[in-house]
């Protein structure tokens, strides 16, 4: 079998003295948002800046940060469990999305944009309308061990959630019932995210990624510490780990195609953009980039 | 001037004032029974660390009374010899792993070994609330949440759990008699509709104990047992609420944190209750769940990262990667630790304020047992527990040393045995234990 090929970042951008706790690149793939344990969020031109511009900055650190499909804004979560939604232009705060009562984990919007779901450290995950703030759904996990992470279907008619009694859950995203549990993780599932299919991909502090069939789950080996983040573009699959390792795997066969080196330590998130071109990847004090052919 | 009589209000009387003082170092008090001239009752508070520990930092290198403490317990250093650090004791036939540490922690009883169904035991502070009383409560829970399951450290004669809260409020109105008349015709009425329904219930299931085997005989026989301790509560009850509510402070009581989701102030609005019930005498025993295995993500958790390095996580996952043998300087580690040193903080606290609440000889710290520990080292681990006992020189404890076990050599039960008797309960066995722990002992 061809070994993976190993590939050092092309560029590094310094964040001094913070952890890079969240990103997510706009959906144009013209700017980057990051924020940090210092919870603070900047805002980066991709390809120009080297400088970013701050656009807000919280009293707790931002775990979570997605843009909206529109592109102008963008929702973000912190650790204390504030969770709105931010105009880029203006800095201003235009919906607050208030029910969580601990740390925000994790985001996701509905394929058609109504919709934002967020998981958190109060064991709930909440679906609420994106422009009015209201909750319209509100789904207790049933454990005491946080939604750690979630996802929409591409349909959007299921939402999958992970927690750290090592299981998966899919969600009606109508009325919230409680659809399945699925089990083989074993330990904590981190990540969460759908291919194009609707094939449903997990990635846990057991190591291993695992694709979700219909008949068997497969399981991707390769990471040697705990998976902390998971993008999937097309039939790639794009985990991140404790290890400071981006790898990248072929969904068609399972394979892993590459391996991304260069940061000294925990990936703390993870996001693709250009078509699969840019990988970037923030962790302490630093953000990469890997410019791919 | 003694802190004998000074409270906060005989101030404001002798001002003729309706301004309320900050409490003040002088008004610590005495014990109920030091006020009538009594002889004091053994106290016993126990309190379980969540996740694990920073082994680095806890477990002194020696062994002994010369034993250099860990870095953890510095915070105990002026109590040096009024606690002891305690290794190697486990549940053995109880010993579990994963995330239901607290469901066994005082029981012992090993809850996984029936696959699908959970089954527990009696609590050992349930033991010692059956013959510590009587008092208003027989006892009281207290945890981070409300609630039953992993929330709660107490389970009944049954191995049922016994709720706990988080609410100081109600923990505080639940602790005392009500001082309102009203109130308390109300409790009194309680009180006599719960014993009607206690006679009821105990009358049908006599008579169908005559019909039953063997077996269900003895599960029925312990079902009567835990409704004969009800009503012994009862009887108890009644008789606090005719002599009243106990005079002490009000006013001087912090029922509401400051900040907000502080560890360190929950701990202290918790750990003050304590002292007060244990003070005034409303109960002799008290549970408390420092945390739960994945929660809450308390707001001291990023202050820690950012001091020690570590990336922002969740409260579970840094009890995952704070603990086992990833070296003293991993910044989760250390982060671990510098939550343990909260705990070891908060308990000094707790010790200072018990030593300075005058006993009917020594202080309210003498005739207390503060136990608190932990089942795991590592994450999910349960082979050897992270334990520490304080207090309770006048119950006949040895305190000033590291006293560290084989592995499976002795068990936790051991030491809950030897709790129980120190606290002068008739009690010869408890769960798996073998013998008392002499080593503790003076």
């Amino acid at each position: 079998m061809k070994p993976p090929n190993t590939i050092d970042p092309d560029f590094t951008l310094k964040c001094e003295g913070e952890w890079v706790t969240a990103m997510s690149v706009s959906p144009d793939g013209k700017n980057l948002v990051t924020g940090s344990d210092k919870g603070v969020i900047k805002l980066w031109q991709l390809g120009k800046d080297v400088v970013p511009r701050e656009v807000k900055r919280f009293s707790s650190p931002v775990t979570v940060l997605l843009y909206c499909p529109k592109g102008d804004s963008i929702v973000a979560g912190t650790w204390d469990g504030d969770l709105i939604k931010l105009n880029l232009k203006s800095g201003k705060t235009v919906v607050k999305y208030d029910g969580h009562r601990e740390t925000i984990t994790a985001v996701d919007f509905s394929p058609d944009g109504k919709y934002l779901a967020s998981g958190s450290a109060d064991d709930r995950l909440i679906v609420w309308d994106v422009e009015t703030g209201e909750d319209l759904l509100t789904m207790h996990q049933g454990n005491e061990y946080d939604v750690t992470t979630l996802a929409f279907s591409p349909d959007g008619k299921m939402i999958a959630t992970g927690d750290g009694e090592n299981q998966l859950k899919l969600w009606d995203a109508d009325n919230g019932e409680a659809l399945k549990s699925l089990k083989g993780h074993e330990e904590p599932v981190s990540q969460v995210a759908f291919d194009s299919k609707g094939t449903l991909i997990s990635g846990s502090w057991d190591k291993t990624l695992r694709v979700w069939n219909e008949k068997k789950a497969q399981v991707l080996k390769g990471h040697r510490s705990e998976i902390t983040s998971l993008e999937v573009l097309g039939r790639d699959l794009y985990s991140a780990s404790e290890e400071g390792i981006v790898m990248i795997w072929n969904l068609n066969h399972g394979r892993l195609t590459k391996v991304l080196k260069g940061a000294k330590t925990s990936i703390r998130c993870l996001d693709v953009t250009w078509k699969g071109k840019l990988v970037l990847a923030g962790t302490q004090g630093e953000l990469l980039g890997w410019l791919l052919k | 001037m003694t802190s004998m009589n000074f409270n906060r209000r005989s101030v404001l009387r002798g001002f003729g004032a309706t301004l309320a003082l900050p409490a003040l170092e002088i008004m610590t008090g005495q014990t109920q029974a030091a006020t009538k001239g009594g002889k004091d009752p053994g106290r016993l508070a126990c309190f379980y660390i969540p996740g694990a520990i920073n082994q680095y930092n806890w477990y002194p290198k020696d062994t002994g009374f010369d034993y250099s403490p860990g870095a953890t317990h510095e915070p105990l250093k002026h109590h040096r010899d009024k606690f002891s650090i305690l290794s190697g004791l486990s549940h053995i036939e109880g010993r579990i792993t994963g995330h239901k540490h607290p469901l066994n922690f005082l029981t012992g009883h090993n809850i996984a070994e029936t696959p699908g169904l959970l089954t527990n035991s009696v609590s050992f502070d349930q033991v010692a609330a059956k013959y510590l009383g009587p008092t208003y409560l027989p006892s009281f829970a207290l945890s981070w949440t409300s609630g039953v399951g992993a929330a709660t450290l107490s389970r009944n004669s049954l191995g049922v759990d016994i709720p706990a809260s988080s609410d100081y409020r109600k923990v505080f109105e639940n602790l005392f008699p009500p001082a309102d008349a009203s109130q308390l015709k109300n409790a009194r009425e309680r009180i006599a509709l719960n014993r009607s329904i206690l006679d009821t219930a105990t009358g049908d299931v006599k008579a169908l104990k005559r019909k039953l085997g063997v077996v269900d005989r003895d599960r029925i026989e312990q079902y009567l047992e835990s409704i004969r301790d009800v009503e012994k509560r009862l009887d108890d009850r009644d008789a606090i609420l005719k002599t009243g509510r106990p005079e002490f402070d009000e006013e001087s009581v912090r029922l509401a944190p400051q900040g907000k989701n502080s560890m360190k102030e929950h701990l202290e609005l918790m750990m003050d209750l304590i002292a007060l019930a244990f003070q005034t005498d409303m109960t002799r025993v008290v549970t408390h769940c420092l945390g739960g295995e994945a929660g809450p993500n308390y707001s001291e958790y990023p202050e820690w990262a950012k001091e020690t390095g570590a990336p922002t996580r969740g409260t579970h996952d840094y009890h995952h990667k704070g603990s086992g043998n990833r070296g003293p300087d991993n910044p989760d580690t250390r982060l671990i630790g510098k939550r343990d040193y909260l705990f070891m903080t908060c308990l000094a606290r707790l010790m200072d304020k018990l030593e300075s609440i005058k006993a009917s000889d020594g202080s309210l710290l003498d005739h207390t047992t503060l136990m608190m520990g932990g089942s795991q080292i590592s994450s999910h681990s349960g082979s050897n527990f992270p334990m520490m006992l304080a207090g309770g020189k006048k119950l006949g404890f040895k305190h000033g040393q590291h006293v560290k076990w084989k592995r499976d050599e002795r068990s936790a039960s051991d030491l809950y045995m030897t709790i129980l008797q120190q606290l002068g309960c008739p009690v010869e066995k408890f769960k798996e234990s073998k013998g008392d722990l002499s080593e503790i002992l003076a």
